[in-house]
C-alpha cells in the first residue's frame, strides 16, 4: 500500500465517522435514497451508493428511522425519516460532534 | 443484454444473499434507487442511459455478495481475525501429522505403485475432517462467547513461566527416573517388580536388539540422564534461566531426533510383538516430544523483551 492509498484510507475513515449524523440530519425531512444521496453531495459530502442504501435499512432495523412507499412524481419510491429515537440521538450525536470539533481544534492548534 | 436486464440480474444476485423476509423488499427498492442513478449518470453525461453505462454503475455499487452483506445484521465471526493464524498453524499441524503418519502407515504394508492412491482414499483425504473438527470447535466456543459474555471476560492471572514448580518437579523427576531405570534393562525391571512370577516368554519378549543396545540405547540414556541432571538442577536453582530453557530445547530436540532413528533403523526388542508395540509408543512419544518443543519455542519467540539498549546487563 502506498502513501496515497493509506491517506485515502484514513480521509476514508474520518468521513465514516460523520457518515450516520449527516444522514440523520437530512432525514429531518423525508428523503427517498437517491434525493439523499444527492443532497448529501451537494453539501460536500458524496457516499457511495453500495453504502448509503444498505446503511438506510440499518438504521431503520434499529428503529431510528421510518419508511414508506409513495409515489410522489414518478414510480414509487421508499421514503425515509427520523423515528422518535433517531430524533433523540440525533440531539445527542449533534452535541456530541460539537464537542468533537471543538476538542480536535484545540489539539490541533 | 440492455441496461435493464444487467441490472435486474445484479439485483437478483443481491437478494440471493439477502435474508429471505427482506428479500422483496430490498428487492423493489434497489430497483427503484439503481433506475435513479443510472438516470442521473445519463443526464450528467448527456446522452440515453447505456449498457457501459450499467456496468460501471454497478461495479461502483460494489461485488453482489458484499452488497447483501450490508443489508444483513452484523453476524458473528466463526473463527474470529485474532484466532485466524493460529486456526491455520493448527490445521496445518493437524494435517500434516495425519498425512505424515498415514504414509507412514501405508508404506509399511509395502511398496507399490498403488500405495499413494491407497494413501489419499484413505489418509490424504481423511485429514481433512480435521479443519472441520477445530472450524466446529470454534464455532461453539464464539457461540458460549455469545451467550454467556462475561465468562469471556479477562481475568487477570499472575505469569511467571520461568518459576519451577519444586513439588510437581520432584515427581516428575521421580516418574522419569524410573523410567530410565527400566529403559536401561526392561526385562530385568520387571523381572524385580513382579517377582519373576510371570512366563517367561514375558520376560524374553523384552531383550533388546542386540543392535539397538549397542549403539542407540546408550545414546538415547545419555541423553536421558542429561536431561534428568539439568531438571535437577532447575528444582535446586528454581527457576528457568535462557540458557537453561535453551538447554532444555536441544535435549528434547536430541532425543526427538534419538527417537526417530530408534525406530526408522532395525529392530528395538527381539520380539516381534514388543517391538511393534514400542514403536507405537515411541511415536506417541514423539508427537508429545514435537508438542512440546513447538510450544518452549513458542514461548521463547513470543516473550516480550526489554529493548537491548534498556535492559540491565543480567542472564535472565
Amino acid at each position: 500500500m502506498d502513501r496515497n492509498d493509506a491517506a485515502a484510507k484514513l480521509e476514508q475513515e474520518l468521513r465514516r465517522g460523520v457518515v450516520v449524523l449527516a444522514v440523520l440530519s437530512k432525514l429531518r425531512r423525508a428523503e427517498y435514497g437517491y434525493s439523499l444521496r444527492q443532497a448529501l453531495a451537494d453539501k460536500g459530502m458524496p457516499i457511495e451508493e453500495g453504502t448509503l442504501y444498505p446503511l438506510l435499512r440499518r438504521l431503520e432495523e434499529q428503529g431510528l428511522l421510518t419508511s414508506e412507499w409513495r409515489i410522489e412524481d414518478g414510480p414509487p419510491r421508499r421514503y425515509y425519516t427520523l423515528s422518535t429515537d433517531g430524533r433523540a440521538l440525533l440531539k445527542s450525536l449533534s452535541g456530541t460532534w460539537r464537542e468533537l470539533v471543538d476538542t480536535a481544534n484545540g489539539i490541533l492548534e | 443484454m440492455t441496461a435493464k436486464q444487467l441490472i435486474e440480474s445484479y439485483i437478483d444476485d443481491v437478494v440471493r444473499h439477502v435474508g429471505r423476509k427482506q428479500r422483496n423488499d430490498v428487492g423493489m427498492e434497489l430497483r427503484v434507487l439503481l433506475d435513479d442513478e443510472l438516470q442521473g449518470l445519463a443526464a450528467d453525461a448527456g446522452r440515453p442511459a447505456d449498457l457501459d453505462m450499467a456496468m460501471e454503475l454497478l461495479r461502483r455499487f460494489g461485488r453482489p455478495e458484499d452488497v447483501a452483506l450490508r443489508y444483513r445484521k452484523p453476524g458473528f465471526a466463526v473463527i474470529e481475525p485474532a484466532d485466524g493464524p493460529a486456526f491455520v498453524r493448527l490445521t496445518a499441524i493437524g494435517m500434516a501429522t495425519v498425512w505424515i503418519l498415514g504414509l507412514v502407515i501405508t508404506f509399511r504394508q509395502g511398496a507399490g505403485s498403488g500405495r499413494i492412491g491407497q494413501w489419499w482414499m484413505t489418509f490424504g483425504l481423511g485429514a481433512f475432517w480435521w479443519p472441520g473438527f477445530l472450524i466446529v470447535c470454534s464455532g461453539v466456543a464464539a457461540w458460549v462467547r455469545r451467550r454467556f459474555p462475561v465468562a469471556d471476560e479477562w481475568q487477570p492471572r499472575v505469569i511467571d513461566r520461568d518459576r519451577i514448580n519444586r513439588p510437581a518437579s520432584v515427581l516428575a523427576i521421580a516418574a522419569s527416573m524410573l523410567g530410565t531405570i527400566w529403559l536401561t534393562s526392561p526385562a530385568e525391571f520387571v523381572a524385580q517388580v513382579t517377582g519373576g512370577g510371570l512366563a517367561t516368554e514375558f520376560y524374553q519378549s523384552l531383550v533388546y536388539d542386540a543392535t539397538f543396545r549397542q549403539l542407540r540405547l546408550p545414546l538415547l540414556l545419555t541423553l536421558l540422564i542429561a536431561q534428568l541432571m539439568l531438571y535437577a538442577a532447575l528444582v535446586a536453582q528454581g527457576r528457568w534461566q535462557l540458557l537453561t530453557r535453551r538447554i532444555d530445547i536441544v535435549l528434547s530436540a536430541s532425543i526427538g531426533a534419538m527417537l526417530i532413528w530408534s525406530i526408522t533403523v532395525g529392530h528395538i526388542f527381539q520380539g516381534d510383538e514388543a517391538d511393534g508395540t514400542a514403536r507405537a509408543a515411541i511415536v506417541l512419544i514423539l508427537l508429545f516430544v514435537a508438542w512440546d518443543i513447538v510450544v518452549k519455542l513458542q514461548r521463547e519467540f513470543a516473550r516480550v523483551r526489554v529493548p537491548t539498549s534498556m535492559a540491565p546487563h543480567t542472564n535472565h
